[in-house]
């Protein structure tokens, strides 16, 4: 599903210039569950920022399905993310001023699903993911379990295929981790394709493979499955 | 220390938040520039006379004549009336009446070989000096206007006339009638004297004027000057009693009272007759006064706006303060400075502005101010005063309101999101555009009307008629040896003679229907105007029915032939057809005037009355200073030049004097045209400011709102989504404040209309073009910051915080 060959990105500021990804290469396949760990700065956030098209990469080639995406303007990639990805957080982004219903419902205004077709697949996502009682709630009014699941809900709502997720437990107590690991872990045997973002070991375990990193270079794989 | 460590927070705090300071200082100096410029127009056109020392206790008498049930209020009286007051009533200290010369017609001058045309002479009693302040340079003032045949003139005159040369004693001719010795020279009549007379001759020069002592030729505008402490009431009373002792009842066709100097320049709006020139608008000044308080008013909430936006950024800063130990005092004192700091900046840069703008300003409105006038303690008054509202208005926000919340609370992100300043600022920004809309409505208007007055058909062709002064003819074989002349031109197309051309006054008479008018009082007002036979060919009127008069009366007949036009005949009951060869009575006596023609309607005045009756006739009670020339020619200048050759030929001692009528029909809009130009430029400015806020809100509500935008971004929103929403949010204000404008605008300009007896209708055009120009400016100044922040990376906003 993936395929990424020799992957570079620099920060440049007016003193230093920050490798952050050295030629990095690894595959995805569809249905795989993979976690990405390494110390802070290692360059996974970036990784996964320029894997969801979030960022640029300087060199490198980047297939997603098959299609090189590496040169895709804005536009082309604003469309790709809406219709395949989905985004989970550690500080859980939600948008303060909307509901919990808004906040997932906006992923599907976005791909122009219908007003009807918008409320079915939101009501039922939010039932699956067991918050269906606080649909009108805002985000500050719920917990930070309560808040991350809804971020997932509105990462799956779309139905992508492939979820990235940036520490997703990484704000959260234990017990409303596990959840949410246990809803990821869900949604890949229902066939999603997760990379994630983690230090956690613990959470690291839920992946298929887990892929370590080290000053901006892959070092180390570890098959789990 | 503390105030050093204040001022170094502040200006590091401005400093790094450039962008706003910048916009904050640009939008507050430019409105209080703008508002200091209107201000010092308004004391300008407020301050007209008064800066003579007597100014208190100056009147003008003023006269109400009744006809046909009609009062009218003029700024003229007979000649006995000064002298009477002066002599029976003990609080009249002095008097002083002003004939305008020829009643305002052109004078010519001779000096040696030098010819002048002068518009502005005046013959004056000696008391003038002794009631109002001027300065004499030469000559004795108490002695200058004593003796028959003198004249004082203005310092400017004396320099075109005699250069270097010593004035005193010279000889000026005038009209090839008049030999004036100049007894004296004074300084020019400063800007805001509603009197500017460039010559003053001696009353008594004029001997009709002066030794026939009357109360009925109401030509005089009389001056005069009150004891102290005597009261106007009163002195009106003794006036009303000197009439009844004058003049039997049958007679009284008037009455007098006085006017206050100081209300002269503004208050004469409704007064008709009145020599002087420099008359004032007090609707103008009224709209410009509100308009410098609308500028005033836009640019504090600007600061204020953009004032809370910032300091909402700053709820984290005041918290951490808080907590490690700041009092009220230290935190209110130290946004009370910045406040003071950046107001202070921005009135220096106003008075720049103020500087900058004068020529500009004087240009438009025909004055000549200057920058000194903020130095006057009443400016210097307003402008402390404004500087220290906004530092306390503007200040007390972030003083009172973010001092007051507990450490805490100001230091969690969720009370941040949640305080009301938001509808605060939304409101402000719906009033500032309210107001800017109600000013480009009112600007569209006034030039909608304007060129609708322009456009409309006047009922006869003014263009290319010349009427050139021929009054100081020495006989009347000159001026037909002249029109002869000029008749043979091939550039001519016809010649008149005319009292007068339409639109600039004519003879006041009364038109009786004699089925209908029974009592004394009833007929119709109507003007005339002596003419000769090709006056319609000039003047391009369309004959209805009829032919033109005879140029001159059959001698020994005693018929007066007359043109009507369609509302005289209407109103004697008669068509066209039918009113030919009736009586048009009342007109020179009962029923001498017999209608030889009518002609279609035309606009004899200006746009502001209706069209009323109109009469040319042949009749020798006027006299006929004007050539009117209808030319037709591509080479204007060459004409003229032609006309003024054969004019001075054939009236040797006199100076070509010309008026394009269609020129002068533009004056009687003057007034309008430079408040049009005024408030167009001032509603400019005005949205400039406005959107100066809208862009700092833009700005600051894009930053605010970054996380959200990244996540935006981030679900799949392109663009223009982004773009969209953001726009969205200030275009609807700018929606409801069209809203809530568009009435008050429609009010307004109906308001300004009802002066027009002819006007535009206001149409919904006019507020939907207002409602498209404002939307479309907040579109590009909000759009602007809301692409940038759509182009954003959203990565860098998605960091935790």
């Amino acid at each position: 599903m993936i395929k990424i060959t020799d992957l570079e990105k620099t920060y440049r500021t007016e003193e230093v210039e920050t490798i952050a990804l050295n030629k990095v290469s690894f595959d995805v396949k569809t249905g795989e569950f993979i976690a990405i760990m390494g110390p802070s700065g290692c360059g996974k956030s970036t990784l996964l920022n320029i894997l969801g098209l979030l960022d640029d990469m300087d060199s490198g080639s980047y297939l997603f399905d098959g299609i090189e995406v590496a040169k895709f303007n804005e536009r082309k990639r604003a469309d790709l993310r809406k219709h395949n990805i989905g985004f989970v957080f550690q500080s859980f982004n939600l948008i303060d001023e909307l509901s919990v219903f808004e906040n997932v419902e906006l992923p599907l205004i976005y791909t122009g699903v219908k007003s009807d077709e918008r409320k079915r697949r939101v009501e039922e996502v939010l039932d699956k993911m067991q918050i269906m009682h606080r649909r009108n709630h805002f985000p500050q009014q719920l917990s930070g379990g309560q808040q991350q699941r809804v971020a997932v809900a509105r990462a799956v709502v779309n139905k992508p295929k492939l979820i990235l997720a940036d520490e997703p437990t990484g704000n959260l107590d234990s017990s409303n981790g596990n959840e949410v690991m246990q809803l990821l872990t869900d949604l890949n045997e229902q066939g999603t394709t997760i990379i994630m973002v983690t230090h956690s070991e613990h959470d690291a375990r839920y992946s298929h493979r887990i892929v370590r990193m080290l000053d901006g270079r892959t070092v180390m794989e570890n098959i789990l499955v | 220390m503390l105030i050093r460590n204040y001022l170094k927070v502040t200006w590091r705090s401005l400093f790094k938040n450039r962008l706003f300071t910048f916009l904050n200082i640009l939008g507050l100096s430019s409105g209080l520039g703008i508002a200091l410029l209107l201000l010092i127009y308004v004391k300008d056109e407020k301050s007209f006379d008064r800066y003579h020392t007597q100014s208190d206790r100056i009147y003008r008498v003023g006269l109400t004549a009744t006809f046909d049930g009609k009062n009218m209020d003029w700024a003229n009286t007979p000649n006995a009336v000064g002298p009477a007051m002066k002599a029976e009533i003990p609080e009249v200290a002095e008097q002083a009446r002003l004939l305008y010369h020829d009643y305002g017609k052109t004078a010519f001058i001779t000096s040696g070989q030098k010819k002048f045309v002068e518009k502005k002479l005046y013959w004056s009693d000696p008391g003038l000096f002794r009631i109002f302040d001027l300065p004499f340079l030469k000559g004795d003032p108490s002695t200058a206007l004593d003796r028959p045949n003198t004249v004082v003139i203005s310092s400017s005159l004396a320099d075109k006339y005699f250069g270097a040369e010593d004035p005193l004693g010279q000889v000026l001719k005038v009209d090839n009638k008049y030999d004036l010795e100049i007894t004296g020279v004074y300084s020019d009549f400063p800007g805001n004297s509603t009197l500017d007379p460039a010559l003053i001759g001696s009353f008594s020069s004029i001997e009709w004027a002066s030794k026939n002592l009357v109360w009925s030729n109401a030509s005089f505008e009389t001056y005069v000057l009150l004891e102290t402490g005597a009261l106007e009431e009163k002195v009106e009373q003794s006036m009303l009693r000197l009439l009844e002792s004058k003049v039997e009842a049958d007679n009284r066709w008037f009455t007098i009272w006085l006017q206050p100097l100081k209300n002269i320049h503004l208050g004469s709006a409704g007064i008709t007759n009145a020599s002087t020139t420099r008359t004032g608008d007090p609707g103008q000044v009224k709209i410009l006064g509100i308009l410098a308080l609308v500028v005033l008013l836009i640019a504090s909430m600007n600061y204020m706006n953009l004032a809370t936006a910032k300091s909402q950024l700053r709820f984290r800063e005041v918290g951490i303060n808080k907590t490690i130990g700041a009092g009220w005092f230290q935190l209110a004192g130290r946004f009370y400075l910045e406040t003071a700091l950046v107001t202070g900046v921005s009135v220096l840069v106003a008075c720049g502005m103020v500087a900058a703008g004068l020529p500009l300003l004087n240009r438009i409105a025909q004055k000549n101010l200057s920058a000194g006038s903020l130095l006057s303690p009443d400016l210097l008054l307003i402008t402390a005063a404004i500087t220290l509202c906004l530092v306390l208005v503007a200040g007390s926000y972030p003083a009172f309101y973010l001092s007051s919340f507990r450490a805490k609370s100001l230091l969690q992100t969720s009370f941040r999101k949640n305080t009301g300043a938001g509808l605060f600022r939304r409101t402000l920004v719906v009033v500032q555009f309210s107001a800017s809309l109600i000013l480009i409505v009112g600007a569209l208007l006034f030039y909608k009307q304007l060129e609708f007055i322009r456009q409309k058909n006047l009922g006869y062709k003014p263009e290319q008629v010349v009427a050139i002064t021929t009054a100081a003819a020495e006989n009347t074989e000159q001026i037909q040896a002249l029109r002869d002349y000029y008749q043979n031109l091939s550039s001519v197309v016809s010649v008149c003679r005319a009292q007068i051309w339409p639109g600039n006054g004519g003879s006041g008479r009364t038109l009786r229907n004699i089925l209908k008018d029974t009592r004394e009082q009833d007929g119709l007002m109507i003007k005339t105007n002596r003419v000769t036979s090709e006056f319609a060919d000039v003047l391009g009127l369309k004959l209805l029915a009829g032919h033109p008069i005879r140029s001159e009366r059959i001698p020994g007949d005693t018929i007066v032939q007359v043109v009507l036009n369609r509302t005289a005949a209407n109103y004697l009951g008669y068509t066209p057809e039918e009113a030919i060869g009736k009586k048009a009575y009342s007109l020179f006596g009962h029923d001498r005037a017999e209608i030889a023609g009518v002609v279609e309607d035309f606009h004899f005045e200006s746009f502001h009355q209706p069209i009323g009756a109109y009469a040319f006739h042949n009749n020798d009670s006027e006299w006929r200073p004007y050539l009117l020339v209808k030319l037709n020619t591509q080479n204007l200048p060459a004409t003229m030049q032609q006309l003024e050759k054969a004019f001075n030929t054939h009236i040797p001692n006199s100076a070509f004097d010309y008026t394009f009528i269609d020129q002068f029909l533009n004056t009687l809009y003057a007034s309008e045209q430079r408040t049009a130009k005024v408030v167009l430029l001032f509603a400019s400015l005005t949205i400039l400011i406005a959107c100066l806020g809208l862009f700092g809100l833009a700005a600051f509500t894009a930053e605010q709102r970054i996380k959200e935008i990244g996540v935006r971004k981030v679900l799949g929103a392109s663009v223009t989504d982004i773009t969209a929403l953001l726009s969205w949010d200030f275009l609807k204000l700018v929606g409801l404040a069209i809203l809530i404008a568009s009435p008050l605008a429609w009010y307004g300009a109906h308001l300004w209309l009802q002066d027009f007896a002819y006007r535009v209708e206001i149409g919904w055009g006019l507020f939907v073009l207002a409602a498209v120009l404002s939307l479309s400016i907040a579109f590009f100044t909000v759009g602007f910051q809301s692409l940038k922040a759509a182009l954003s990376n959203p990565v860098r906003s998605l960091r935790t915080e």
